[in-house]
C-alpha cells in the first residue's frame, strides 16, 4: 500500500485554462493541436489533465437532489404583480420631479436675489443719511429722471456696477456725471452717485416698463427714498432651505429607486 | 417546446398564474439544486427557490426574450449571493458548517439497483466531499463550476446568467477545477494513474 503524498503540480493559470478548455472542446484547432503535442511530451501535464477530467466527471455524475416540495404559486395568495404604474415607481417620479423643481426654483432664486439686493441696499443706506442730504438726491433724482426715459439701461447698471462690476460703464458714467453737474450740492461720493442711479433705477424701470410719469413724480421727495426702501421685498421661501429640500428629495428618489431595483 | 414556454411566459405576463406556475414546474429542480450547491444548506435553498419564484412572477414584465431558463437563474443567484452576504454579517454560522449537514446532502440517496455496499459509500463519501469542496471555494468560482459541471450550461449561458464575460467565466471555472481537483486529491479521492509519477 502507497503511503506517499499525491503531488501537486503548480500549473500557470494558463496551462490550466487551456486544460480546462480542452475538457470542455472549447480550444481552437492551432491550440488544441499545440496542447495534445505538449500532452504527449509532458508527463506532468497529462497527469494534470487526468486529474482535472476526473473531478468534472465527479461533478457531472452528482446525482441532484430532489425536491422538498413544489415551490408552485397559490393563485390566492400570488403576489401582486409590478406595474409600470406602481406606487413606488410614481412616488419615486413624483419625489425626483418635486426636487429637480425645487432646486431649479431656488437656483433662479439666488442669480436673481444677487443682483436685486444690491440695488435695495443702496437706496436703503441713503435713506438712513443726515436729512440735509435728501435735497441733493431729490434735485438729482428730479434732474435724472427726465434723462431715465433714455437711459434707463445704463443708469440701471450703474447702480449695480459697484455691486458686480460687469456692467458696461461708460454711458453710465457719463449720465451720471451729467446728473451730477446739473446739481449744486452734490458730493461725488459712490453713495450719492449710487442714489442717482439707485432712485433713477426704479423710475427707468417704470419707464422701461411703461408706466406713466406720475409715478416718477413720486420719487421725488424723501419720503420716495424711504417707500422705495420700503417697497416690501415678496416674502420668498428662503433659496437656501429650499435647494436644501430640493436636493433630499432627489436624493431619497434615487436612492429609493436603486433600492427597489435591487430587491426585485 | 420553445414555441410552447413562449405562450406559457406571454400568459403568465397577462396575469395567468397557472401559466407561470407551468414554468416553475419546468425550472424547480433545477433552481432548488443550483440553490442548493451554492448555499449548501436544503432549508435556506428551499426559501430561496421560493422567493425566486416569486420575484420572477413579481417581476416578469422584465423578461425581454432569449432564455427565461438564463433570466431565471439570473435571479436565483442573485438570492443566493443576498443570503450570502446576509450569512458574512452573522458569522455564527459557518459556510463549512453548512457543507457538512447530518447526511451532507445524500442521506436521502438511495442506492442504485445491483450497486454493492461498498459502492454506496464510495458514492456518498464522494459527494459529501464534493459538497465540502464547493463550501471551501469562492462563490464566484463555486457557481460557474455549479453551472458548468453540474447543470451542463455552455459558457455563455453562464456568462448571460453570471453577468460576467467569456473569459472570466472561464478563468472562474479553471481555478474553481484546479481547486476541486486538489481538494479530491487530498482525501485521495481521484483515480489519478499518474500519482506517483517521477517526472
Amino acid at each position: 500500500m502507497n503511503t506517499s503524498q499525491p503531488q501537486m503540480y503548480n500549473l500557470p493559470d494558463s496551462d490550466l485554462e487551456l486544460l480546462s478548455g480542452y475538457i470542455d472542446n472549447r480550444l481552437g484547432g492551432s491550440e488544441q493541436a499545440t496542447l495534445e503535442r505538449r500532452l504527449g511530451a509532458e508527463p506532468r501535464l497529462r497527469a494534470e489533465l487526468e486529474d482535472l477530467r476526473a473531478t468534472t466527471t465527479l461533478l457531472r455524475e452528482l446525482d441532484p437532489l430532489p425536491l422538498p416540495r413544489s415551490f408552485t404559486l397559490d393563485r390566492a395568495t400570488a403576489p401582486r404583480r409590478r406595474s409600470f404604474l406602481s406606487l413606488a415607481w410614481v412616488m419615486q417620479l413624483g419625489g425626483g420631479l418635486a426636487g429637480l423643481a425645487l432646486v431649479l426654483m431656488a437656483s433662479l432664486q439666488m442669480l436673481s436675489g444677487m443682483a436685486a439686493p444690491s440695488a435695495a441696499m443702496i437706496v436703503s443706506t441713503e435713506a438712513t443719511q443726515a436729512p440735509a442730504a435728501t435735497q441733493a438726491p431729490t434735485m438729482m433724482v428730479a434732474a435724472a429722471a427726465p434723462m431715465a426715459a433714455a437711459t434707463a439701461a445704463p443708469l440701471v447698471a450703474a447702480a449695480v456696477a459697484p455691486a458686480n462690476t460687469s456692467a458696461p460703464m461708460s454711458d453710465a458714467a457719463r449720465q451720471a456725471g451729467s446728473a451730477r453737474e446739473s446739481t449744486t450740492n452734490v458730493n461725488s461720493s459712490p453713495g450719492e452717485l449710487g442714489v442717482t442711479a439707485g432712485a433713477a433705477a426704479p423710475s427707468a424701470n417704470i419707464a422701461a416698463g411703461g408706466s406713466s410719469s406720475p409715478d416718477t413724480q413720486s420719487l421725488a421727495t424723501p419720503a420716495s427714498l424711504v417707500a422705495i426702501k420700503d417697497v416690501p421685498q415678496r416674502a420668498e421661501f428662503p433659496a437656501g432651505l429650499s435647494l436644501g429640500l430640493g436636493v433630499v428629495l432627489l436624493i431619497l428618489a434615487i436612492g429609493s429607486f436603486f433600492f427597489t431595483r435591487s430587491h426585485r | 417546446m420553445a414555441n410552447e414556454e413562449q405562450h406559457l411566459i406571454e400568459s403568465a405576463q397577462r396575469g395567468d398564474v397557472d401559466s407561470f406556475n407551468q414554468l416553475v414546474r419546468l425550472y424547480e429542480m433545477r433552481v432548488y439544486n443550483v440553490c442548493y450547491r451554492m448555499l449548501g444548506d436544503p432549508d435556506a435553498a428551499a426559501d430561496t427557490a421560493q422567493d425566486t419564484f416569486i420575484s420572477a412572477y413579481r417581476n416578469l414584465d422584465r423578461f425581454r426574450g432569449g432564455m427565461f431558463r438564463s433570466w431565471l437563474l439570473r435571479i436565483a443567484t442573485n438570492a443566493c449571493y443576498d443570503v450570502l452576504r446576509a450569512r458574512k454579517r452573522r458569522p455564527s454560522t459557518s459556510l463549512q458548517a453548512l457543507g457538512t449537514t447530518d447526511d451532507d446532502g445524500v442521506g436521502f440517496d438511495l442506492p442504485d439497483q445491483g450497486e454493492r455496499p461498498d459502492e454506496v459509500a464510495l458514492r456518498h463519501e464522494l459527494a459529501a466531499a464534493i459538497t465540502r469542496g464547493l463550501a471551501d471555494l469562492p462563490e464566484d468560482q463555486r457557481l460557474v463550476i455549479i453551472l458548468s459541471d453540474i447543470q451542463g450550461m455552455a459558457y455563455e449561458e453562464i456568462s448571460a446568467v453570471t453577468g460576467a464575460n467569456l473569459g472570466t467565466v472561464k478563468s472562474r471555472l479553471s481555478r474553481g477545477r484546479a481547486r476541486l481537483r486538489d481538494i479530491l486529491r487530498a482525501g485521495e479521492l481521484l483515480p489519478s494513474t499518474f500519482r506517483h509519477d517521477g517526472g
